[in-house]
């Protein structure tokens, strides 16, 4: 097989390569754009913005960072998605909004109302992220729980506690001034973008590719009883995806907390379906062992600035919810059908 | 399909006479024995608690429960989840509440239920059977979408003055002092359990949950299973929604919300395995009852209400837990 590659290899200079009719060239081209789901998103994004410039005020740096702002959340929870869903078995994170709400919480206590300084405050809170990850990933992991029903379970464990500690009030004005900083701007974009997103998606993208552990994640992910016997840490490894998604909802409680200057109860609410909703418009695949940071990050951009232009024509919150879900169900019936089409995991 | 079935579960090595081994199970004892003991002991310590004006109120309150907990078993059983129940009963509610408030009859009023209700259940089963997106990914969606198009028809603000037409569901509605939707919850579980233990169709939906392939290849007709299980869940929502109506008066824009966490709560408290392949009605009845005691628990101890859901959570992690230690224990065997 190698040898006759080899014979053949320097022939194509004499013989033309074969011609294509128009119609096989749209098939591969279609194939390419159901394949590489970053290309898919990127043309969305560029007819969003097409579309959208033509009205006054929105395509200007400040607008566009603006809606960046307001879904950075959720672009870092989809992340956080991301990663736990590639550990297979049919992993999800329902939980994530809960522990948002329940890390504002932890935010709004230790530097409102025990005056932390600012940095041990945030600090805390992501820690608090982490420890519930680390909760529904060891029971999931190691105790042997399905993903769905943990997370469905601590989801309600920490919405309801989040809501009990402070009495479903707000702490907004015991904050101090301090929790501002990331909301300030540079050249009109958002510090929170620049600190904390961008280096968020190189780390995950870092981790993904280029680490030992995003290589067994992958593994774990696409045939977890093949990695058992290639010696595999199965168990540490969804262990480690959970942990990691309660790291994201840490972070995302510091930004929406210090974005809003109020730690609320509600924070989270509806940002699981947003991230749920990114991860897979970006092409990840529920089975598990398939998805990409680049489709995460081009998801995020396409849902920010559509619902930035439909704010800006003042389509109802109701209605982007509603498109939010058909959206959903688009993106979810076009990942089962490109991967039994074209055989793609 | 997600891969989720590959590790081998003991519905597997119960392919012959599982029937009359379901009930040699003890789950139904174990049950019915911590109910006792749950009521004896809240009984001693509150006498509040066993006046048969608590019964009644407990039954009836998870009357809905045992109603669409019927459905979800049979979802679950086959592997799947529908965490739409809560909205999907707020769609039905609010097109039940407002035909009653037109002044329509009952006859019609639960056909209308019904069958909204199973348009909806249709929806979703359409997406899982044929679609074949995972359950999870589509029931979530369909929560949100539901509750949007609930909130549309509500117009953003509650129904006032509903007469009570469907009284005959409602809390007040009773037949020799037990309340009639806890009735036909009984009746509809009855009927799931016989239909499950002794139909071909029944049986089928334990092959799909303990391995999808395998049934399909021994013939079951895995898809039309899958979408008839979803538009059953929708009918007992639709039912369920006659119930929530019952006692007139008012309907808020949010019924419905968190329903499905204490449906899923009864089902896998009854110990049907979340996994698919092994559970039964009848225990997802007794599972629905030991919710209802629980909740009703909480209120008569004077435990907040914000923290209802917390110990709600914490119940079904520690009944999964009861069911994963069994299944460790029997595979090992």
């Amino acid at each position: 097989m190698s040898q006759t590659t080899q014979a053949t290899a320097p022939a194509p200079s004499t013989r033309p390569a074969p011609r294509q009719s128009p119609l096989q060239r749209l098939g591969r081209l279609g194939r390419l754009v159901l394949v590489e789901r970053s290309i898919l998103l990127a043309i969305g994004i560029v007819i969003v913005l097409a579309y959208y410039g033509q009205y006054v005020g929105y395509f200007t740096v400040g607008y566009l960072s603006e809606q960046l702002t307001l879904n950075l959340e959720i672009g870092l929870l989809a992340l956080g998605q991301l990663v736990v869903i590639i550990s297979g078995r049919g992993a999800i994170d329902l939980s994530a909004g809960a522990m948002v709400s329940m890390c504002s919480m932890v935010l709004g206590f230790t530097a409102g109302l025990w005056h932390w300084p600012f940095w041990v405050a945030a600090l805390a809170t992501i820690g608090a992220g982490w420890l519930m990850g680390a909760l529904n990933g060891y029971l999931a992991a190691y105790v042997g729980y399905p993903a769905i029903i943990v997370t469905l379970a601590t989801w309600y464990v920490w919405k309801s506690l989040a809501l009990y500690v402070h009495n479903t009030t707000p702490i907004s004005s015991e904050l101090p001034g301090q929790v501002d900083w990331l909301a300030g701007t540079v050249a009109g974009i958002r510090i929170s973008l620049l600190a904390v997103w961008l280096p968020i998606i190189v780390l995950t993208w870092v981790l993904l590719n280029r680490t030992l552990y995003g290589r067994r994640l992958y593994g774990v992910g696409t045939n977890d009883i093949a990695a058992r016997f290639a010696r595999l840490q199965v168990a540490r490894t969804r262990f480690h995806a959970f942990a990691f998604s309660g790291l994201m909802a840490g972070a995302a409680a510091v930004t929406v907390t210090s974005y809003y200057h109020s730690a609320r109860a509600d924070a989270g609410d509806p940002m699981v379906l947003r991230a749920i909703t990114i991860a897979v418009l970006g092409g990840v695949l529920i089975s598990g062992g398939a998805g990409k940071v680049s489709g995460v990050v081009l998801a995020t951009l396409l849902v920010a600035f559509l619902n930035g232009g439909l704010t800006l024509l003042g389509v109802e919150s109701q209605y982007q919810l509603a498109a939010l879900g058909l959206l959903l169900l688009g993106s979810a019936l076009l990942n089962v059908w490109s991967a039994r089409r074209f055989g793609i995991r | 399909m997600t891969a989720t079935d590959v590790r081998p579960h003991p519905g597997q090595q119960r392919a012959e006479g599982t029937a009359r081994r379901s009930f040699a199970y003890g789950n139904e004892v174990t049950l019915l024995g911590i109910l006792a003991v749950a009521w004896v002991a809240l009984s001693l310590a509150y006498p509040t608690f066993h006046e048969v004006g608590n019964i009644q109120n407990v039954l009836s309150s998870i009357a809905m429960v045992a109603i669409v907990g019927v459905g979800m078993t049979m979802v679950i059983l086959t592997g799947g989840i529908d965490v739409s129940v809560g909205s999907g009963l707020a769609v039905c509610a609010v097109i039940v509440a407002k035909y009653v408030l037109s002044g329509g009859s009952v006859v019609v009023a639960v056909a209308l239920g019904v069958l909204v209700g199973a348009l909806l259940g249709a929806v979703n089963g359409a997406i899982v059977a044929f679609g074949r997106v995972a359950p999870i990914i589509t029931t979530f969606a369909t929560l949100n979408l539901f509750r949007f198009v609930s909130l549309q028809i509500f117009e953003n603000q509650q129904v006032n003055g509903i007469p009570p037409t469907l009284s005959w569901f409602g809390p007040t509605g009773r037949t020799l002092g037990v309340p009639n939707a806890f009735l036909v919850a009984v009746l509809l579980t009855v009927v799931a359990w016989w239909y499950l233990k002794s139909y071909s169709t029944g049986r089928h939906l334990f092959a799909i949950g303990s391995n999808r392939d395998t049934a399909l290849f021994a013939g079951v007709r895995v898809a039309r299973r899958e979408f008839a299980v979803y538009v059953v869940t929708g009918v007992l929502v639709g039912l369920a929604s006659t119930v929530a109506v019952g006692s007139g008066g008012v309907v808020q824009p949010n019924i419905g919300t968190g329903f499905e966490l204490q449906v899923i709560a009864a089902v896998v408290i009854g110990g049907t395995s979340i996994l698919g392949g092994r559970g039964s009605a009848l225990c997802t009845l007794l599972g629905a009852l030991l919710v209802g005691t629980l909740r009703s628990a909480l209120v008569t101890m004077g435990a907040p209400g914000l923290l209802t859901d917390f110990f709600l959570g914490v119940f079904i992690l520690a009944a999964v837990a009861v069911d994963l230690v069994r299944q460790k224990r029997r595979s090992h065997r």
